[in-house]
C-alpha cells in the first residue's frame, strides 16, 4: 500500500500538468480568442488546485510527521510550478516568438521564402509597433501625453532580476541599448 | 524530508557546476552543455551515492522515490533552460522596460522608445539563429525548413490549431 501511495504522490504533478493542458484547451475553445491570458490563468489554477488536493489526500493517508508532510507538499508544489512554467513558455512561444512564426510561415509557403518575402510579412516598423502595442495592452508600459512610463512594477522587478542573473551567470549585463544611454 | 534534501542538493550541485564552467569558459553550444551538466549529474547520481557513505541517509528508497527525484530535477532543469534563453540573449522588451524606468517619472518619449527598439535587427537575428540551430537552410536565396525545423513548425502549428489561437509572433 505504501509503495502505491509513493507512486501516487510522485505522479501527482504529472496529473496536474495533464489537467492544465486539458482545461487550457477547453477554456481556449469556450472563451474567445482575445482572452488568451485568461484561459492560461484559469488552467494554471486548475493545475495547482488539483496537485495540492491530491497531494494532501495522499500525504494524509501516509501518516507522516508534520515536517515531512509539509516538505513533500512543498516538493510537489515546486515540481508543479516548474511544469506549469514550462508549459506557459511553450504556449507563449506560439503567441510571441518571431522565430516560431517564421518557421510556420515557411511551412505554410511550401516552397520556402526569400528574405524580401519575410520582410514583407514582418517589416521592422511592424515588429516595433507590435511589441509596443503588446507592452501597452499588457499594462507593462503606460503611454500618456506622448511619453511612456513603466506601468507594472512587477515587470520592472523581473527585468532587474534578469539583469542580476545575467551578471552572476554570464559575468556581464545586457548589451542592448548601452550605446544609446 | 531526506528525499527533498537529496533532490534539492542534486539540483543545486548541478547549478554550481554550471556556474563554475561558465566562469571558466563560455561554451559554444550553451543549451546543449546545460543539458549535459544537469542531466549528466542526475544520471551519475546513483553511482555517486554508492561511493559516498555520508550520503546514505539521503538515498531515495525504491523506484517511486527515484522517479520523484527525476521528475523534480527534470522539471526544474527545463524551467531553468527556458529562463536561460532570456539570460543568454538580450530580451528587447525587458531591456526597454529598464530603459524607460531609468528615465524616472518623466519616462521616455514615444520616439525614444521606437528608436530603442529599432536598433535591434530582430528578423536578421532570428534567421541567423534558425540557420545556426539547423532549423532552416538557405538554397538559391530561399529559406527552406530542414526536417528538424519542419517537425518543430508542425508541433507549434498543431498546438495553435488545438487551442484555436491566432497567429502570434
Amino acid at each position: 500500500m505504501i509503495v502505491n501511495l509513493n507512486w501516487l504522490l510522485a505522479m501527482t504533478p504529472i496529473v496536474g500538468l495533464t489537467v492544465n493542458t486539458i482545461t487550457h484547451a477547453l477554456f481556449s475553445r469556450i472563451l474567445n480568442k482575445s482572452s488568451v491570458s485568461i484561459s492560461i490563468i484559469l488552467a494554471f489554477i486548475c493545475h495547482i488546485v488539483c496537485t495540492v488536493s491530491i497531494s494532501v489526500l495522499v500525504l494524509n493517508s501516509m501518516s507522516l510527521m508534520k515536517g515531512d508532510f509539509w516538505a513533500l507538499l512543498g516538493f510537489n508544489l515546486i515540481i508543479s510550478l516548474a511544469l506549469a512554467y514550462g508549459y506557459f513558455n511553450f504556449i507563449n512561444l506560439n503567441i510571441a516568438s518571431i522565430r516560431i512564426r517564421l518557421l510556420k510561415e515557411i511551412l505554410i509557403s511550401d516552397k520556402g521564402l526569400m528574405l524580401d518575402d519575410i520582410l514583407t510579412i514582418y517589416n521592422p516598423d511592424k515588429i516595433v509597433n507590435t511589441r509596443i502595442e503588446r507592452l501597452i495592452s499588457g499594462g507593462q508600459l503606460v503611454s500618456k501625453n506622448g511619453r511612456c512610463v513603466v506601468g507594472a512594477p512587477f515587470i520592472l522587478l523581473l527585468a532587474n532580476i534578469m539583469e542580476v542573473l545575467k551578471h552572476i551567470i554570464m559575468g556581464q549585463g545586457s548589451r542592448l541599448g548601452k550605446e544609446k544611454q | 524530508m531526506q528525499l527533498v534534501l537529496f533532490a534539492t542538493g542534486l539540483f543545486l550541485t548541478a547549478f554550481i557546476i554550471h556556474l563554475i564552467v561558465w566562469h571558466i569558459r563560455l561554451p559554444q553550444k550553451q543549451t546543449f552543455t546545460l543539458l549535459i551538466i544537469f542531466l549528466g549529474l542526475l544520471f551519475i547520481s546513483p553511482l555517486f551515492l554508492k561511493l559516498t557513505p555520508s550520503l546514505f541517509p539521503y538515498k531515495p528508497c525504491g523506484i517511486s522515490e527515484w522517479f520523484h527525484v527525476v521528475l523534480f530535477h527534470i522539471a526544474l532543469t527545463l524551467g531553468y533552460i527556458v529562463t536561460y534563453s532570456a539570460i543568454e540573449e538580450d530580451s528587447p522588451s525587458l531591456c526597454l522596460i529598464r530603459y524607460v524606468a531609468d528615465a524616472g517619472t518623466d519616462g521616455r518619449t514615444d520616439e525614444e522608445v521606437r528608436n530603442f527598439l529599432s536598433q535591434v535587427p530582430i528578423i536578421e537575428m532570428r534567421i541567423e539563429a534558425s540557420l545556426r540551430d539547423n532549423l532552416i537552410i538557405k538554397e538559391d536565396d530561399k529559406y527552406e525548413l530542414t526536417e528538424k525545423g519542419r517537425r518543430l513548425a508542425l508541433v507549434f502549428k498543431f498546438t495553435q490549431d488545438i487551442l484555436g489561437m491566432r497567429t502570434g509572433g
